[in-house]
């Protein structure tokens, strides 16, 4: 039976490729992250499995008129760090697309973001484990030049299974300097959007306390509208959301629509760019099922509005969105471009980048009058209005505030450097519901050499000095890259201060075309890893680390 | 009974991987740094080569990479006429803080907008920086990773 089995799979597999040849082409992806672990009891490190990976395949059939696509995920023995309905193994996405110039029809999973995503956005982030697909339909039209319609309709992704609410929604795109000649004239781009999402679910016994029963909503509407200006060197986009009564366990059941604004203007030549942007948001946690807790069952995603760090040290304390209890957000950022042969630009110019994120509290009276840090998972205020909130007026608490100022300069043709300083705020009581305030200097030197054609060396030096949490970190990296196939690479984050714990990686990395194949051994530390405002506490790690992906 | 369907799917997809060298670019509709709007399967150069190189404001080796191509980059385009498209996954709520990278970094590529990753997800992506070449006439393409492109010599 299995080599039937197994023969039947070759010959399908070879008849579709030589189809592929003709008309039909096939493609896919395999990504397996493995972690052969061991228990390290100084950092809290615990063996829980011989073996534990995350490993996922895709496989796409393209043609003319038609795609189709499958993914098995194979997630039994997951890493370290993900709750336990994530712990499966299947297909959970397939899909097949209809396709013709004016238009397009899906049926299947999908994924789909309406304007910003503030009130839609259905997405992938393995590392963080999320996958909030609808299964369903979906149709994308283009009555007209410039003119985009999509609908769809479905049941959202809860890990293994489907949640049995319902989310419909319509949105429509119109470039009007498609139909307007003069603004093209002006080299002026305007569109305009539109967008309309439903939820849908039943009734359900919900108690704030034993004598009473909330009468929740069966129906969540919320709407999106949106205005994008791109006139040469200059962007404006303001965009508005606003979302019905919506009580559930993300904002303790509260009677309360949501809305989020935002307005961001840059302006960008080539040398120097200057961007303003801010964004109030209150109880915007839009979820598919009303009870759902942590990343799960998400409709729309609304990203963290502040710098996205990627060194070290300075993503150590990473900012996470506060969805449903709001928050003001501010960005401004400065670049320029010193040229060559000027006095600070130097031989081959130096490029300065400064920004500045600050994230407060909105203005909340809470109707019992107390000054509550989070109604999620609480039942203190449900069945109420939970609060009352006057627009342009701030809260008390600072969430998160970031100075940075980047130079990055070309010494010589071998050799390039980069510096960083950044100031930071973090307020860890709200955001990780436990230390204080932490305020942070962190200084960052990223120097690369290139020794040949074929071998670079870089080399970061790190520190992050504060009185709080743990005290200071050093943060050492050496990256050698032998073209064009190895990189080795090795690191140490060093709490200096308090545990005198060392973090530290050594690995080995392999490329061969579309190959990659990372291995090496690893001690992690506890900590948040986080992309877009969204995050995921990762306990400590310690074990063999292997990792492939490969494309074709 | 899953383990067999587990075990056939997965020689399937290897022995398709194993024969199966280049593909076609998947049909997205993405919009350009300068507005227009663009499907990924009609990307083009005139019938020459073109890469396309998956980059993020916020991504280091990404940057680095998209420097070192863009020192080289007339000389390539003298050479083999290629051409450059940089496709950035930053999120929609940061998408003006692309054009301002770009500018600064004084890069002449066409830079395309995949906030929802749409575009990543199509071509089965998960880590970048991630590179695709495509041949001119033909249009089909191969994979590689980009962060041993830049420092290839000739």
């Amino acid at each position: 039976m299995k080599r039937t089995l197994s023969i039947l799979s070759i010959s399908l597999a070879t008849s579709l490729t030589a189809m592929a040849q003709q008309r039909v082409t096939l493609s896919g992806s395999i990504q397996s992250d493995v972690l052969i672990p061991q228990t390290d009891s100084k950092i809290g490190a615990i063996k829980t499995d011989d073996v534990q990976t995350n490993t996922y395949a895709d496989l796409r059939l393209q043609h003319k008129y038609v795609d189709a696509g499958i993914r098995l995920e194979y997630l039994d023995h997951p890493l370290p760090g993900f709750e336990a309905d994530f712990k499966g193994w299947g297909v959970p996405h397939f899909y097949v697309r209809g396709k013709l110039d004016w238009g397009e029809l899906t049926a299947g999973t999908f994924y789909e973001q309406f304007g910003s995503g503030f009130i839609l956005r259905t997405y992938e982030e393995r590392a963080l484990g999320i996958d909030n697909s609808l299964l369903g339909a979906r149709a994308v039209l283009k009555p007209a030049r410039g003119i985009i319609v999509k609908a769809l309709s479905g049941k959202q992704r809860n890990y293994w299974k489907w949640n049995d609410s319902w989310v419909s929604g319509a949105d429509a795109e119109v470039n009007l300097d498609e139909w307007i000649p003069s603004l093209q004239a002006h080299d002026t781009r305007l569109l305009l959007g539109a967008s309309w999402v439903n939820k849908y679910e039943r009734q359900e016994d919900i108690r704030p306390d034993v004598t009473h029963r909330l009468n929740l909503p069966e129906f969540t509407n919320a709407f999106d509208v949106r205005a994008s200006l791109v006139k040469g060197a200059y962007n404006l986009l303001a965009e508005y959301a606003r979302k019905t009564d919506d009580p559930t366990r993300a904002n303790g059941y509260i009677y309360r629509p949501g809305q989020v604004a935002m307005l961001s203007a840059s302006y960008s030549e080539r040398g120097l760019s200057v961007l303003l942007q801010a964004k109030r948001s209150e109880n915007m946690a839009f979820k598919s099922r009303r009870t759902a807790n942590g990343v799960s069952s998400a409709i729309n995603h609304l990203p963290a509005f502040t710098q996205e760090h990627t060194y070290a040290l300075a993503a150590l304390y990473p900012y996470a969105t506060q969805l449903a209890d709001g928050e003001w957000a501010y960005q401004a950022e400065l670049g320029y471009n010193f040229k060559r042969k000027s006095a600070l630009g130097g031989k081959y110019g130096m490029n300065v980048k400064v920004n500045y994120s600050y994230v407060r509290a909105i203005d909340r009276q809470f109707a019992d009058g107390i000054a509550h840090n989070d109604l999620g998972g609480r039942m203190a205020l449900a069945g109420t209005g939970g609060y009352t909130s006057s627009f342009f007026k701030w809260g008390d608490q600072t969430y998160y505030q970031d100075f940075d100022i980047q130079l990055s300069r070309k010494f010589s043709k071998a050799f390039k450097l980069n510096l960083m300083y950044m100031n930071q705020r973090y307020n860890q009581t709200k955001i990780e519901n436990h230390g204080d305030m932490i305020h942070s200097n962190i200084f960052v030197a990223d120097g690369k050499y290139q020794f040949s054609p074929k071998t670079t060396l870089r080399v970061e030096a790190q520190w992050l000095s504060t009185q709080q949490d743990q005290g200071d970190w050093l943060y050492g990296l050496a990256e050698l890259s032998l073209v064009p196939h190895w990189m080795l690479t090795m690191s140490d984050m060093w709490n200096c201060e308090q545990t005198k714990h060392h973090y530290y990686q050594a690995l080995v990395t392999y490329v061969h075309g579309a190959h990659r194949l990372q291995g090496g051994y690893v001690r992690t530390r506890a900590g948040f890893n986080c992309s877009g405002g969204v995050c995921r506490y990762i306990p400590a790690q310690k074990g063999v680390s292997l990792s492939y992906n490969y494309n074709f | 009974m899953k383990q067999r369907i587990l075990t056939c799917l997965l020689m399937a997809l290897l022995t398709i991987g194993a024969t199966k060298a280049y593909a076609q670019l998947p049909a997205v509709t993405l919009k350009s740094m300068d507005g227009k709007t663009i499907r990924t399967d009609t990307l083009a150069n005139e019938g020459r080569p073109f890469i396309i190189s998956f980059f993020a404001t916020w991504c280091h080796p990404c940057n680095r990479e998209l420097d070192a191509i863009s020192e080289v980059y007339e000389e390539w385009q003298e050479e083999t006429g290629v051409k450059l498209f940089a496709v950035s996954i930053d999120e929609a709520q940061n998408i003006n803080k692309v054009k301002p990278l770009v500018n600064n970094h004084g890069w002449d590529f066409d830079v395309l907008y995949d906030p929802n990753s749409e575009f990543r997800r199509a071509c089965g992506i998960q880590m970048i920086p991630f590179t695709i070449l495509c041949s001119g006439r033909a249009r089909l393409c191969i994979s590689t990773t980009a962060t041993t492109m830049a420092t290839r010599p000739n």
